[in-house]
């Protein structure tokens, strides 16, 4: 039974910098439903990440979440806005509601202490249990993520461990709590292949057990294009393209997103036979002010009318684009 | 070309920028001592023992003449106890004529910017023992205590690259050994230090080979510690991917020492060198007050302090502790000016 | 152009300077392969394969305990690019010095050339030829690494060794880089060391892949032979797991074993034994070596074609 768990009305995050304010997300709207895997892509500059710090309300000095912007979750049968929560009211919520890894599992250890107690630690802050009881349930947690002698492990130190062990540590202390919403933010980028097969299995298991919803944000399409249900195309802060993973790929609409997939090099293409696009320019720099689209300077389509205006996003069967000419 | 982040951050620090102006001023103003002091330091009133600061009166029996001070005569000659005459005036300008000075070192002149018009002895800070005036043996004092400060704190740093720049570059053992010596010499209570080296001097020196061997004397703690902390820097740096790639490109160890390297740490040197002099002025200070460093007749901040020694002075004749407030104004200015810069260039602070 | 024999480079685990441990990492244990003029030898592993060790040994950078590296003719020059383009350029010196540091170490150049091949430098790696007198600060990734890439080549060398040199930029900028690398090959005629775990990028680039795995190489061959037809295991692994768009592969459902292999303590045999699904028992105590099946430009280390 699929209900929208979250909904992301007109995001909107500036960062004021010494020199200039850079708009880092420009009034984004999303849905995330239950059950469901929604990839986000994009590329530095993108706002994927500051969307997800968003999210979780961890912007800071100098960033700044527009007033304007809702950030409505679910909670028993009401929405709260979450961009209107208090501290005390969404230090409640992470690591309880919505959970979140990162890149670096190893940054994201204290060097310091032993792994088995940091991955109780949310057992324990979000009130549930004792030392013993939050470390018993630790020790239990470890197994579900599948790493071998758990007891041993559970006494390790972070530097004692590979990236593929700390990843499943951060999965496994991401989980305790049974969140609504896992947020996963390049998880996999730092990994190998091997390794981050292993990983996104991982993940597809608990989320099939527990019915979490997956935000997971990456620049890699074709890893989600089997792994994701839906995804959100990101570029220099907008929402350019939206749609049902497979569809999206196979049948790309935004001028960007088209670009991207010929530019990737794929298993398959040689030397010689093959010559790979090269999508001409750059990623715009943050705070660079554009008019228009912000992918015009780069597009092959670009028009007059793409440089004067930015296009409004226009949503049809279930697919959202921004671009004047998607559907010319 | 775009200013740095740091450059318009520490703008910002207006604290820092007025102490920055303030040591600024300082520093100029012994280009121009002769000019700006009323009399030379050693210019002596012998009537005037102890006088104490003359006040700028502006109204004189209801008439309004202008900045005059009154006369002080000497009411008790064996405490030196002045008392003021309000019938005896002393009018001031500007531009007057007074004791001969070298301008620059060069220029003969007699022109100082302030002064009695006839001549007589005027005392904005009260007058030394000897009767000579404080305010002009201050500035006078600051030329050797700032130089001092700068002068010795250049010799310990460019030691301190060429020591730690070596042995960071190098390793192995030769680096495991020069940082020991460094650490031992830090290890050496300072003061006793100077106080040691100081004791070895000859006794019959020129005041100008003196004021070198102090210059020395104090450079060489600050250069153990900047040797240490440059060394470090440079051990982190050699293995920067560019230094790495200058390598692969048949660039020798030197260059890349020198090119690569040490100015990475530019901002760190500075910052060295502001958070330094004023240890070595205080170290100055010290040792001139204890008549081991500047003493007569040249003139220091520190040396200047030796008449506050005695408690008895202290209390009848205050204003010989002018010097002191001096030295504090410096320091402090040294130390808000270095703080606002590390500031400036830290990432995290506003 | 170069040949490589038997390189082994082991680093001793010590703790501190007067600490002796036995205990060592075994990087690299005996690699060898040819290149030729014109060539690109495309290197993929994973981490702890030992492609970095390999790299810095063949350069001098960290030389090896063991082993030949031979230079034909013996003056080739050889040249790097590093994977970070934000750290591999001194971020206090002036672009157009940094691309010319190369030629001037080299005495092919004198200070007052120096503008003017940074000028020529800079337009055949694509940049604005006037911007030599900016700061790497003032470039995006994507224009570092082409500094570098220019940088590298500046001095003519006859072999450059690419060491992931596009994985942290943007993906829509990668294809410009790895498009201007083969350019910059075919005008200059250079060869290519292409280091990199992204197996569809060694593929694209090179004439030659060799497959590393625990400090050896277990598969050689052309890229379409090897995409083909693999060998090996792990380089079946390997391909199985990397996501393809359109494929459907659902890499998720792989049913993986195994860590990366522990480089401290090796055992006897084939290094792959314990993650490999078709082990025999030869596999344990004797190590396989690399050699060419049918196809003399096909080699694989591998018990089961031996």
């Amino acid at each position: 039974m699929k209900e929208k768990i979250l909904e992301v009305k007109n995001l909107t995050t500036i960062f004021h910098n010494v020199n200039q304010d850079v708009t880092a997300v420009d009034s984004l709207s999303f849905d995330l439903f239950s059950h469901e895997i929604l990839a986000i892509i994009g590329e530095s500059g993108s706002g994927k990440s500051v969307t997800n710090l968003s999210i979780m309300q961890l912007i800071d000095e100098p960033g700044e979440i527009a007033p304007e912007s809702q950030i409505l979750f679910r909670d028993c049968d009401k929405y709260i806005d979450l961009n209107k929560m208090t501290e005390k009211e969404m230090e409640r919520i992470r690591g309880d509601r919505i959970s979140m890894i990162f890149q670096e599992p190893s940054a994201s250890f204290n060097p310091l202490f032993r792994l088995g107690k940091q991955v109780g630690e949310s057992l324990r802050l979000h009130g549930q249990s004792t030392k013993e009881e939050a470390y018993q349930e630790a020790l239990k947690l470890l197994e579900q993520v599948h790493i071998p002698n758990s007891t041993l492990r559970a006494q390790d130190y972070p530097f004692q461990m590979s990236g593929g062990m700390l990843q499943r540590m951060m999965i496994a202390q991401a989980l305790a709590c049974h969140p609504d919403i896992l947020i996963a933010d390049e998880p996999t980028t730092a990994l190998d292949v091997t390794t981050q097969a292993q990983i996104l299995g991982l993940l597809k298991e608990k989320q099939a057990e527990t019915g979490m919803s997956i935000i997971f944000i990456t620049h890699d399409l074709a890893l989600v294009e089997d792994f994701s249900n839906r995804i959100l195309i990101l570029y220099a802060g907008n929402l350019m393209e939206e749609g049902p993973a497979r569809d999206v790929i196979a049948h790309p609409m935004h001028p960007y997103t088209q670009d991207l997939i010929r530019s990737i090099p794929k298993p398959g293409m040689f030397k010689g036979q093959d010559k790979l696009f090269a999508i001409p320019g750059k990623v715009p720099d943050p705070g660079e002010k554009i008019t228009g689209c912000p992918y015009a300077k780069r597009c092959s389509r670009c028009t007059a009318e793409c440089q004067a205006s930015k296009p409004d996003i226009v949503e049809k069967d279930g697919r959202k684009v921004r671009c004047f000419h998607a559907y010319s | 070309m775009k200013h740095s982040i740091p450059y318009l951050k520490f703008k910002r620090k207006k604290l820092g920028m007025l102490c920055f102006w303030i040591l600024v001023v300082m520093y100029l103003s012994f280009i121009f001592e002769g000019f700006l002091a009323p009399y030379q330091p050693n210019t002596k009133f012998k009537s005037k023992s102890y006088q104490p600061p003359h006040a700028i009166h502006m109204v004189h029996e209801g008439k309004f003449i202008g900045p005059f001070v009154y006369e002080y005569e000497m009411a008790n000659p064996f405490y030196k106890k002045y008392r003021t005459d309000r019938t005896v005036i002393h009018k001031l300008s500007l531009f007057v004529k007074g004791d001969e000075y070298k301008l620059f070192g060069l220029i003969p002149s007699k022109t100082h910017l302030f002064g009695t018009k006839d001549g007589q002895p005027v005392f904005l800070l009260g007058a030394d023992r000897l009767g000579r005036d404080m305010l002009s043996r201050i500035i006078c004092g600051a030329k050797i205590s700032l130089t001092i400060g700068f002068v010795s704190i250049i010799t310990a740093l460019l030691g301190g690259i060429l020591i730690g720049g070596i042995s960071g570059y190098i390793g192995g053992m030769t680096d495991w050994s020069i940082m020991r010596f460094c650490e031992v010499i830090i290890l050496l209570p300072t003061f006793y230090f100077f106080l040691f080296l100081r004791s070895i001097l000859p006794a019959d020196i020129t005041p100008g080979q003196k004021f070198m061997f102090i210059t020395l004397i104090l450079a060489i703690p600050s250069w153990a510690g900047s040797a240490r902390g440059i060394r470090n820097w440079v051990l982190s740096l050699k293995n920067a991917d560019y230094v790495t790639a200058a390598k692969l490109s048949g660039v020798k160890s030197l260059p890349i020492l020198l090119r690569h390297i040490i100015p990475q740490i530019r901002s760190i040197l500075i910052l060295d060198i502001t958070l330094s002099v004023p240890g070595v002025i205080l170290g100055e200070a010290g040792l001139s007050f204890l008549n081991l460093g500047i003493t007569e007749p040249s003139v220091s901040w520190g040396m200047l302090m030796s008449a506050a020694m005695d408690i008895n002075v202290l209390k009848q004749y205050p204003w010989v502790l002018w010097p002191a407030f001096v030295i504090i104004l410096t320091v402090f200015c040294f130390f808000t000016l270095g703080y606002s810069i590390k500031d400036a260039f830290d990432p995290k602070a506003m | 152009m170069l040949t490589v024999k038997d390189l082994v480079k082991h680093f001793p685990l010590k703790a501190g300077r007067f600490s002796s441990s036995e205990e060592k990492i075994h990087a690299l244990n005996g690699v060898s392969f040819t290149l030729g003029k014109k060539q690109t030898l495309g290197i993929v592993g994973e981490s702890g394969c030992g492609k970095s060790t390999l790299a810095k040994a063949i350069l001098g950078i960290k030389p090896p305990d063991s082993g030949s590296v031979l230079l034909d003719p013996p003056d080739t020059k050889m040249q790097y690019i590093f994977q970070d383009p934000y750290l591999s350029l001194d971020p206090k010196m002036q672009v157009k010095d940094i691309i010319t540091e190369p030629m001037r170490a080299a005495g092919m150049i004198t200070k007052r050339e120096v503008a003017r091949e940074a000028e020529r430098l800079l337009e055949l790696v694509g940049l604005p030829k006037d911007w030599g007198t900016k700061y790497p600060h003032e470039f995006s990734g994507g224009q570092r690494q082409r500094i570098c890439i220019g940088r590298a080549i500046s001095s003519r060398p006859g072999i450059v060794i690419c060491d992931e040199p596009v994985s942290s930029l943007d993906v829509s900028i990668q294809s410009q880089i790895l498009n201007l690398l083969l350019e910059l090959q075919e005008k200059l005629e250079i060869s290519y060391i292409f280091i990199a775990h992204n197996i569809a990028v060694v593929l694209y680039m090179s004439d030659i892949v060799s497959v590393m795995y625990a400090g050896y190489i277990v598969e050689s061959a052309p890229p379409q032979e090897l995409y083909a037809n693999p060998k090996h295991p792990y380089t079946k692994l390997l391909l199985s797991v990397v996501p393809e768009i359109g494929k459907n592969k659902r890499i998720f459902e792989q049913k993986i074993t195994g860590e990366v292999p522990d480089l401290i303590h090796m055992e006897a045999g084939c290094p792959f034994y314990s993650r490999c699904p078709v082990h025999k028992d030869i596999c344990r105590t004797a190590i396989p070596q690399l050699k060419p099946g049918e196809k003399s430009d096909h080699s694989c280390a591998c018990w089961l074609y031996q």
